[in-house]
């Protein structure tokens, strides 16, 4: 990964708390529950579409990336039982056992709620360690239970897949801010 | 303040640490319960049917894709592929012929011999839609379901032998788990020679063992396996695998032989599903398994889904 640094946003690291300026994206109106909805089944078909089993266990996790950045950005409207369901229904489309995603998107939404008024803060790339960190977490922790379970993992690329999505974070970011940005314009 | 979050005295319903401890626990046992005594099928049914117009959106630009790519087909390839075709069907014609014979030579013989005759099963053939993507599992989706008539447990097979056996049905796909999936087993005999014992698989990239045969008996590079048609999933001889190595360590009291499938277990796209075999032999006329082969059956229970 590779740490973008924005000028302004290093300026604010480095002066005083109460001299930080506002995060222009706390500015936002929020976002709107049909385009949560919308953004949340696209994700789901990204990740339904087939590709040849080469690229398989290299593809990043769209929807859970999308449901990490719901559960930050709009925490009253997606949060732990939403990352339950979409789980499950990963569970079903992968034919994992049941669960396995459940797990794993319970524990993910709930990272996210946890640290969200801290990461709305950081600069971008902070922001990405925290959901390559976060990721790698989750993914540990359904290969431990899996480990358990009696399974067998299959290739390295398993513990890489979480790297690869928390590259993909800042263009899914500014994807997902279409609506509420729009909806500014809109305002002014 | 963060935009959509309520002043904390709107705050409603379980804090957020409540609610992820009652759907981790919830998964969690979910998990348990699936791995354990795989008996949610009914709800996994039940989200795989929503699932299914998404999955076949998904897969749309891939269909249209593929349909296009037959439509460009030059002419010259399509001949040669014809012509190719026309031999084999009538190789396979001759074969069936004499198959046809034996079948009916055989079915006499054992009306003679009073043996209970063989019911032939039905079969249907599916396509590949994709791999699943789970890192923990071999599987593979084919098109058809429930409503087709798949059941969980059948063999599943492809123009040159088994690829696997199916462990998931919803109403319109199934999923077929992989002979090389880990500790997937399958009865198997050396065609040469008609010992049986078990094949395992080991995952991806890794070739399967045949456990259970002593350092004595006689296996050699090559040697053809086939199922031996006891568990009752296969029908009897149908090729497996091929044996590559065998390493007869004295120090261990089996020989280790490992063996590569003969069918394109990842590539092929037609295949065949043959149904289980249902009914349970009457007690005399079941063949005794031989005692090594009580383990490896009584795991391939386990692993093959069924009640």
């Amino acid at each position: 990964m590779k740490p973008e640094m924005k000028p302004e946003s290093a300026v604010s690291r480095f002066s005083g708390p109460s001299l930080e300026p506002i995060n222009p994206k706390l500015l936002l109106p929020p976002p709107r529950l049909w385009f949560i909805t919308v953004t949340l089944l696209v994700a789901l078909l990204i990740d339904l579409f087939p590709l040849s089993e080469a690229v398989t266990p290299w593809r990043p996790e769209i929807v859970a990336l999308t449901l990490l950045y719901w559960c930050t950005w709009a925490p009253r409207l997606v949060g732990v039982s939403i990352g339950f369901v979409l789980g499950l229904v990963m569970d079903v489309a992968n034919g994992s056992a049941l669960g396995q995603h459940a797990f794993a998107y319970t524990l993910l939404a709930f990272g996210a709620d946890y640290f969200r008024r801290r990461v709305v803060s950081f600069p971008m790339w902070q922001q990405m360690v925290f959901v390559a960190l976060l990721l790698e977490i989750c993914a540990v922790v359904v290969f431990l239970l899996r480990m358990m379970s009696g399974g067998a993992l299959s290739g390295a690329a398993y513990f890489i897949v979480p790297l690869i999505s928390a590259a993909l974070w800042p263009a899914l970011q500014s994807l997902l801010q279409w609506q509420q940005q729009r909806a500014a314009q809109a305002e002014r | 303040m963060i935009p959509g979050e309520p002043p904390p005295f709107l705050y409603r319903g379980p804090s957020i640490l409540a609610r992820f401890v009652f759907f981790a626990l919830l998964s969690l046992l979910l998990l348990f319960i699936d791995t354990r005594y795989q008996n949610l099928e009914k709800l996994r049914i039940g989200i795989a049917t929503a699932l299914y117009p998404l999955q076949q959106l998904a897969r749309w630009p891939h269909t249209a894709v593929q349909e296009i790519g037959v439509y460009f087909t030059d002419k010259e390839t399509l001949e040669k592929q014809n012509t190719a075709l026309s031999l084999q069907l009538l190789d396979q014609g001759r074969q069936m012929q004499e198959t046809q014979t034996i079948k009916q030579e055989n079915e006499q013989l054992r009306a003679l011999l009073e043996l209970r005759s063989q019911t032939s099963r039905s079969a249907h053939t599916v396509e590949m839609l994709y791999d699943t993507r789970d890192p923990f599992v071999q599987k593979i989706t084919v098109d058809k379901g429930l409503m087709q008539d798949i059941r969980e447990g059948s063999a599943v097979l492809d123009a040159n032998g088994v690829i696997g056996q199916v462990t998931h049905v919803s109403l319109l796909t199934a999923e077929v788990t992989l002979l090389i999936e880990k500790n997937h087993t399958t009865p198997v005999q050396i065609e040469r020679t008609g010992m049986r014992s078990v094949l395992y698989g080991m995952g991806v990239g890794t070739p399967m063992e045949l456990r259970f045969i002593s350092p004595a008996t006689d296996v050699r590079v090559g040697d053809r396996l086939v199922t031996s048609g006891l568990g009752e999933v296969y029908p009897a001889g149908l090729a497996v695998a091929t044996v590559v190595a065998i390493d007869n360590n004295t120090e261990q009291s089996f020989a280790h032989i490992t063996a590569n499938p003969v069918a394109g277990v990842v590539s092929s796209r037609h295949l065949l599903v043959v149904d289980a075999q249902a009914p349970t032999p009457t007690p005399e006329a079941a063949p005794e398994p031989p005692p090594k082969e009580k383990t490896g059956r009584s795991k391939a229970v386990g692993n093959r889904r069924t009640p």
